[in-house]
């Protein structure tokens, strides 16, 4: 359990720099976040410009009914939800129990988005192996 | 419409569907001698249409490519946007982008 525990510290820690370091490679990208089902967030990482008042809980958690009830559709498991808003934009990956999401300007490159996940799926996969050992 | 039935490139496609004119249009393109890849994306870098080579997610680093060449603004106006050329050994990627999509082509 404790080398676990501290498997887990050094995967969060080399996953936040990534995220870190891949932030701003798609123009108006503003947050990467990995949160578990409930919305509660393991890693984040933001730009200054970011709204406070987008990453909460409450939004966050949504996603996971969401994704269960769009997994219904018959068309097979949903893997992820793009939402369009006024300003932004949010994509939200289907790791369950972990979600991915990505918050971005609403003119960004939603694509190249969609490629940067392609990029962290062994990453956010990896953490969700190991909490599931947990 | 169709193409032979019996040639290697037969397709149909049906015009009536909302994207059958767009489907024809890359469908044409891409049974030009020496392309094997087209693939047509909106502003956001999502695939409108995709066909041989080309997948739908190529979209949006294709976009992001035009996007990116645009913002050098070295045309002559809002109107002249750059053709980008991507360099393989075994051929070119072409990306061309209008107001509200981009046209990529892969020739060999």
């Amino acid at each position: 359990i404790n080398s676990t525990h501290f498997s887990i510290d050094l995967m969060e820690e080399g996953l936040q720099s990534m995220l870190k370091r891949l932030l701003p490679t798609v123009d108006g990208l503003q947050c990467i976040l990995v949160c578990d089902r409930d919305g509660v967030i393991i890693v984040e990482v933001h730009t200054d410009d970011l709204p406070p008042a987008i990453v909460k809980p409450i939004f966050m958690g949504t996603f996971a009914i969401a994704s269960e009830q769009a997994s219904k559709l018959g068309v097979g498991k949903n893997s992820s939800v793009i939402s369009y808003y006024s300003g932004h934009q949010v994509i939200q990956c289907n790791y369950l129990p972990l979600v991915l999401t990505f918050v971005a300007k609403v003119d960004a490159n939603t694509g190249m988005l969609f490629a940067l996940e392609e990029d962290l799926r062994d990453s956010v996969n990896q953490l969700r192996d190991l909490i599931g050992v947990s | 419409f169709t193409f032979g039935a019996n040639s290697p490139n037969y397709c149909i496609v049906n015009s009536s569907i909302m994207e059958g004119q767009l489907e024809s249009q890359v469908t044409e393109i891409s049974q030009t001698p020496g392309i094997v890849g087209v693939i047509c994306t909106d502003k956001q870098g999502l695939s409108l249409a995709a066909q041989g080579t080309l997948k739908s997610s190529a979209a949006g680093i294709v976009a992001g490519l035009a996007s990116q060449a645009n913002s050098l603004k070295m045309g002559t106006g809002d109107d002249d946007k750059p053709t980008v050329v991507v360099e393989f050994d075994t051929g070119n990627i072409m990306i061309k982008s209008q107001e509200r999509s981009t046209l990529a082509v892969h020739k060999v």
